[in-house]
Formats: C-alpha cells, sequence, structure tokens
C-alpha cells in the first residue's frame, strides 16, 4: 500500500518468484535455440539471429497468454490469487522480452540501410492493401506501444496519480495488444510456416484468453443485470440471514445503485463497506478479516471494517455501510455510503463469540 | 471492479476476439500455397559486378 517512490517493489515471495520467472525464460530460450541449431537433414542450418529473434517472440507472446488468463483464472477460483499478486512482475518481463524481440529485429532487419531503421519499418513494405503480403510489422508495433505505455505506468505512482479507474482503463488497452500480436504472428510467421501445429497453438492461445475473459465477464454481467430487481424503498435492502456470513468473511450484495457492498462478519459484529478496492479496484468481498482488518484478495491492501481506513501508517479509505438486524433476525444494509473516513453502524449479534 | 469496468471488459473482448479470428481466418486463407523457398546460398548480391 502507499506510494513511497521505489522503482520496482519487491519482498522477500516476489524475488522468489522473479527468479523463477528468469529461470524459466533462461529455459525456454535456450532449449529453444539448442533444438533450432540442429543441422537440418538438408544441410541447412537456420541462422542464429533470426532464430533468437523467433524465440524472443515466440516467448513474449506466451508470457502475455499467461499474464491474461490469470485475472479471469482468479475469478473462478482463490487458488491462483498468489498469481494475480505476483502478475505485474510477470507482466513487465513480458515487455522486456518483447522490446528485446522488437529492437534485434530492427536492427537487424532494418539497420545499416540508408533509413532511419524505425522509417524503414513503416516504409520498407508498402504492401498495406495486399491480404497475402501485408506488413505484419505494424501489428506488432501497434501492440508494443500499448505494452510500454502500460510498462511505463505499471507503478503504483501512476495508479495513485491517474487513478484507479483510468489506470485500469488504460490498462484495458492489453487486450487489443494481445488481438493485435495474433494478427502479427498471422500476417507474418503463420505465412511461412507449412506446419498446421502453428496456426492451431495461436488458435488455442486466443481461445483460452478471450473465452476465459468473456465466460468472468458474462457472468458478472449477468449479475449485474439481476441487480435491477433490487428495491429499497426505505433506503436499507435486505441483505441475508446472520449466519449466511462465513465468519471473517463477507457476502456481496448488489446495490440500487449498481455497485456492490461487501457485508463481513468478524465474530459477533456485522459490518458492510463498499466492495471495490481503493487500489485497483478489486472485489475486496472475497477477501477475508485478516488480525481485526479487511484484506483484499489481489494485493492484500487493508482497511479497518468499522470506518474503512486503512491502519497506520497507510491512510487510504473506503465508505462504510450502515448495518441493522431486523426483528425477524434477517441483515439489512443502508444503501446510502457514509462520508469517507466515517465509522458506519455495525450490527451484533446476540450469542455469538466477537 | 466496479460496473462501468466490467461493462467495458466485456465489450472490448466482444469486439476484439472476433476481430482477431476474423484476421487469423483471412490472413489463413491467403497464405501462398507453397511457402516460399529459403534464398538460395549462389545468390550474393554484395559482391561487385564484374
Amino acid at each position: 500500500m502507499g506510494i513511497r517512490h521505489q522503482a520496482v517493489q519487491w519482498n522477500g515471495a516476489k524475488i522468489v518468484y522473479d527468479l523463477y520467472m528468469l529461470a524459466a525464460l533462461a529455459a525456454f530460450l535456450a532449449v529453444f535455440m539448442i533444438i533450432g541449431l540442429r543441422p537440418h537433414p538438408n544441410g541447412h542450418q537456420a541462422d542464429a539471429v533470426v532464430l533468437m529473434i523467433r524465440a524472443l517472440g515466440t516467448v513474449s507472446f506466451l508470457m502475455l497468454t499467461i499474464t491474461l488468463m490469470i485475472g479471469p483464472l482468479a475469478r473462478f477460483s482463490p487458488r491462483f490469487l498468489p498469481l494475480l499478486y505476483n502478475r505485474r512482475h510477470l507482466g513487465v518481463l513480458t515487455f522486456l522480452v518483447a522490446t528485446a524481440h522488437f529492437g534485434l529485429s530492427l536492427i537487424w532487419y532494418h539497420g545499416g540501410g540508408p533509413l532511419n531503421p524505425f522509417v524503414s519499418l513503416l516504409v520498407s513494405n508498402p504492401l498495406y492493401k495486399s491480404p497475402q503480403g501485408f506488413p505484419f510489422e505494424i501489428f506488432g508495433l501497434a501492440a508494443f506501444v500499448i505494452l510500454f505505455l502500460m510498462a511505463a505506468t505499471s507503478h503504483d505512482f501512476w495508479l495513485k496519480n491517474l487513478s484507479a479507474s483510468v489506470w485500469k482503463l488504460l490498462h484495458m488497452l492489453v487486450y487489443a495488444a494481445f488481438g493485435l500480436l495474433v494478427l502479427h504472428i498471422a500476417y507474418g510467421a503463420l505465412m511461412t510456416e507449412k506446419s498446421v501445429v502453428y496456426p492451431i497453438l495461436v488458435f488455442a492461445a486466443l481461445a483460452l484468453v478471450a473465452g476465459s475473459h468473456l465466460a468472468a465477464g458474462l457472468r458478472e454481467w449477468a449479475r449485474d443485470s439481476g441487480m435491477k430487481g433490487v428495491k429499497a424503498p426505505d433506503g436499507w435492502i435486505d441483505v441475508c440471514a446472520p449466519e449466511d456470513i462465513p465468519d471473517k468473511r463477507a457476502v456481496i450484495a448488489p446495490l440500487p445503485t449498481g455497485d456492490r457492498v461487501a457485508v463481513f462478519r468478524d465474530g459477533g459484529k456485522i459490518y458492510a463497506v463498499e466492495n471495490a478496492c481503493r487500489h485497483q479496484n478489486g472485489p475486496l468481498g472475497e477477501g477475508c478479516i485478516k488480525d481485526g482488518v479487511i484484506t483484499c484478495p489481489w494485493h492484500g491492501w487493508q482497511y479497518r471494517p468499522e470506518d474503512g481506513v486503512s491502519p497506520p501508517p497507510y491512510e487510504e479509505r473506503i465508505s462504510t455501510h450502515d448495518v441493522q438486524l431486523s426483528p425477524l433476525g434477517r441483515v439489512f444494509v443502508r444503501v446510502k455510503k457514509n462520508p469517507l473516513g466515517a465509522a458506519g453502524k455495525f450490527a451484533s449479534i446476540e450469542g455469538a463469540a466477537s | 471492479m466496479r460496473r462501468p469496468q466490467r461493462r467495458l471488459h466485456v465489450l472490448m473482448w466482444l469486439a476484439v476476439a472476433p476481430a482477431a479470428i476474423a484476421g487469423v481466418y483471412l490472413a489463413l486463407n491467403n497464405a501462398p500455397a507453397v511457402p516460399a523457398e529459403p534464398i538460395a546460398d549462389v545468390i550474393v548480391t554484395d559482391t561487385e559486378q564484374p
């Protein structure tokens, strides 16, 4: 939490995770090069630089595919949440590998000539109207620009200054970048390959990423559509019975405003807070109460359940909602948020351990 | 995520996925039946003309 300046935010777990990533990357490149440099039966040997360009492009696409799979997987199963916690470093490493692919390609194919390599990249193939010879590099260049913007603004400093909503909007461009990379491969490498394995692999990556995102997104859309039926004539909504909320966990309830509220139970007390974390709008209600504070499942940001304020030295705040128990033993939550930092009214369950 | 972001997330994929599938389909349909052969070693272009 917080926005203290630090170029890369590391801790022990992230260092171990990064070392695993680097080891896997090195292993992939080594195996790719060893297999690719074996002499061909007809005596032809692949060029090492061209092979390295292919290896870097392949592994960066694979890394982006894995990065994009983490979000929907974490939506479907909390077992994948640790990957979400470390996703930003994987994304930045993907950008660095893509930069190596882009830089080496630029030098190898467009360097050394009379034209500036960047100009050469744009004008060397003018077949923009040809479906067969279309300059596939343009798709890759557009995707690279998006990845650059994302990597440049990946630090929490930018998240804080752009606001979570704008930052998230900017980073959703990665979906367009993925589509552009699929086209980059289709109009580039797939045009010269004889084997059907490569188109199948690209289609599989596209189907996995797009399918899982759409499945997770449409499920949320259906939940949002269900909110239309929520009525709160007196400004309060009936959420559930107290025993429906597992201890230290929450039930997420829709509000007529379109927002969601997370109703937590901590022993004998029931609290309600807005469901969006201040950091990246993560679903707080899918987190838990740890050491007395609500902990976001995405990156571990924490808030006190009684007033929605992060424990010192942090200062982030989320809104609380008032809670009351009806005589029939139902948990009611007030639709109107309390001002930021203001303590909400909580409900006590008689006889429950607090 | 908040509701506008959730909506945008779905809408973006509804745009990106069909566009990518159509692009790949078009590319594969227009791929040469026989991929270009590598340039023969005997062909050189960086020597002076006799």
